[in-house]
């Protein structure tokens, strides 16, 4: 419960301030004791809504299907793309420990939205960027032979056609009056962070905030996925510099 | 569901209300069919994939109980009371110690052990069991989201038009009604489920009246505010008025709640872990009117004792060593105590410099449980 309030606030956060920091990467290549670094993607956490007329935010089955499904095969083709190996999980198919971990990155990612990129820094961490889901992550390596895990998170929320014309109505009268009430109408955010498999480390996270792009059809994922991997560190280094 | 928390962040903002019974209530029955499947709505079948993908991932918690003999108890009594909609849930049991239990719109049904260690009788953990189904069979969830959609709209209307808040404030005030009534909807329905099932319907109140002693309790130790008992009365207001629809339609109680064998065996052969995670919580004085009410229902007076040595250890005030010291005795001499308390005997005593009885003691306690994890610890004591 507490969990989605923060998602609530941070991603709205997110959504408001698209102009601040939104990058780090602490490592410019993968290491592997193997030849070619191994990335093991988790199954994006990618939900979308409905914002109804009355702000009311209603899950929606078809446009999450979609957009999960859209995002997972335009990841894959950008990971070829840029020569990194990469394997999905299927969501379906999860361990017990992947679970965990995949329900810890959000909190960890939406935690780091709020005392990092936004908010107060943490008194504790002050301006370092030492973010970690533990050592004991490395189970997640060895059960899936790889270097690296890629977490992927991303809410949108579609404002319906009542919400616009809410939007639009309350504009006309704030315009007139000068006594206006906010209307949101909607927003779309995520965040992607690579994790070392042996550490536990975040050693790379991006995010991505209004105009991230349209997951519910596929060429509008491959461009998402662009914005969200754009300089996501390759065993050649950085992606971008590719 | 962020409609959920809505209600949820509003209800800081309410006023208790009293709740009526009226002749409609008599009427209330479900309002699908056993093997529903959902509508081709989109909001139910967002609810549904959302609620789906959280099973999904629900199912491999640490935080599930598998043992075959505690959820086969559980199983059974959701099947007798849901009757034709048996197959339309899966439940899950669940290690937390707090009095809970919940349903899903997709009918993945919470039972929370802290609900099965204060029952009085199985036919307490089946009222509650009749509620959360009584939840699933009238749609609730899908209601609350419907009728939350109605009054937030037309609460944003309302402000954009004004320019004041109000509107939204009043539609999140009308929810929260909305979801009262839909808890005595379940209470009631809850009820019948219980009565056709052949369970004791007085069960339905008895199980408010447990949890209002237990907060009492507590308040009577100071260790949670009593302002918060006093001015939070949706305990007492759900007893009451179960206990007054329930005796007019089914007659008075004619007898207490017993534990029947299942619940004994079910609370014997899992008290170490249900006692445990209740002592886990720090809450003394609710430990106390838990295990009064064990040595009640007749739990093996060997491991109540057992806890009640726990507490006075675990707290620690002036008195509480010879307290304790007395407990795990005390349960000793019942004749089936848990080889821990031999191992705690011996802790207290030579804490209090009874050498001797305490290393006879650790000797038991290695007999009894010759591969505790703790052996090498105890050996060295026996060895100095």
């Amino acid at each position: 419960m507490k969990a989605h309030v923060l998602a609530f606030v941070a991603t709205g956060m997110l959504a408001a301030c698209s102009v601040a920091p939104t990058n780090v990467a602490q490592i410019d290549r993968l290491e592997s004791v193997r030849e070619d670094p191994r990335i093991v993607m988790m199954p994006p956490d990618i939900r979308y809504y409905l914002l109804t007329a009355g702000g009311v935010s209603e899950p929606h089955a078809e446009w999450t299907t979609a957009a999960q499904e859209n995002f997972a095969t335009a990841a894959l083709a950008y990971t070829d793309s840029i020569g990194a190996d990469m394997t999905l999980l299927d969501a379906d198919d999860l361990s017990a420990d992947e679970i965990r971990y995949e329900t810890l990155h959000s909190a960890v990612g939406l935690t780091m939205l709020q005392h990092y990129f936004f908010g107060t820094r943490l008194p504790s961490k002050g301006d370092r960027f030492d973010w970690s889901l533990g050592p004991e992550i490395s189970v997640i390596g060895e059960e899936n032979d790889a270097d690296y895990a890629l977490f992927v998170f991303y809410r949108d929320y579609q404002a319906s056609g009542g919400r616009v014309g809410f939007a639009v109505l309350s504009a006309v009268v704030g315009a007139a009056t000068g006594m206006g009430t906010m209307v949101s109408t909607g927003s779309e955010s995520g965040f992607a962070s690579l994790v070392d498999l042996k550490t536990g480390e975040i050693v790379w996270f991006n995010m991505v905030a209004a105009g991230s792009g349209e997951l519910r059809d596929k060429d509008g994922a491959a461009k998402a996925v662009d914005k969200l991997f754009a300089n996501i560190p390759t065993s050649q280094g950085n992606a971008e510099a590719q | 569901m962020r409609f959920a928390r809505l209600i949820w962040l509003a209800s800081a903002l309410l006023v208790a209300t009293g709740v009526s019974i009226g002749g409609e209530l008599d009427d209330i029955t479900h309002s699908i069919p056993p093997g529903y499947v959902p509508a081709d709505a989109e909001d139910e079948k967002g609810i549904w994939l959302e609620l789906e993908e959280i099973e999904r991932d629900f199912n491999k918690s640490a935080l599930l109980i598998r043992d075959p003999q505690l959820t086969g108890y559980i199983n059974e009594i959701v099947c007798r009371v849901a009757g034709p909609y048996c197959n339309d849930f899966r439940v899950y049991v669940v290690r937390n110690p707090n009095f809970n239990a919940s349903m899903t719109a997709t009918g993945m049904m919470q039972i929370w052990t802290g609900l099965i260690v204060r029952a009085e009788s199985t036919d307490e953990i089946a009222a509650v069991v009749g509620h959360e189904i009584a939840h699933y069979t009238r749609l609730h969830t899908l209601q609350r989201l419907r009728a939350l959609k109605k009054k937030m709209a037309r609460g944003v209307f309302l402000d954009v038009l004004t320019g004041m808040p109000f509107g939204q404030l009043s539609a999140m005030l009308g929810a929260l009604a909305f979801s009262r009534e839909q808890e005595t909807e379940a209470d009631i329905l809850g009820v019948k489920l219980l009565a056709n099932a052949g369970f004791d319907p007085h069960a339905s109140y008895t199980v408010w009246q447990n949890v209002i002693a237990e907060q009492q309790a507590a308040v009577a130790k100071e260790e949670e505010p009593g302002m918060f008992a006093k001015t939070h009365p949706a305990s007492e207001e759900r007893a009451r008025y179960l206990k007054s629809w329930v005796e007019a339609k089914y007659g008075p109680p004619d007898r207490e709640q017993v534990a029947d064998e299942k619940l004994l065996a079910a609370l014997n052969s899992n008290y170490m872990m249900l006692m445990e995670d209740q002592l886990d919580t720090n809450r003394f004085g609710r430990t106390k009117e838990l295990l009064e009410r064990h040595a009640a229902l007749g739990v093996d007076p060997s491991l109540v004792r057992f806890f009640y040595g726990e507490m006075f250890r675990q707290r620690g005030d002036e008195g509480d060593a010879e307290l304790a010291t007395a407990a795990y005795r005390h349960s000793i001499e019942g004749g089936n105590p848990p080889p821990e308390a031999y191992k705690n005997l011996g802790y207290l005593l030579l804490k209090g410099g009874e050498r001797e009885t305490a290393l006879e003691s650790f000797e038991i306690y290695l007999e009894l449980d010759p591969d505790a994890s703790d052996r090498a610890m105890i050996e060295f004591y026996l060895g100095e």
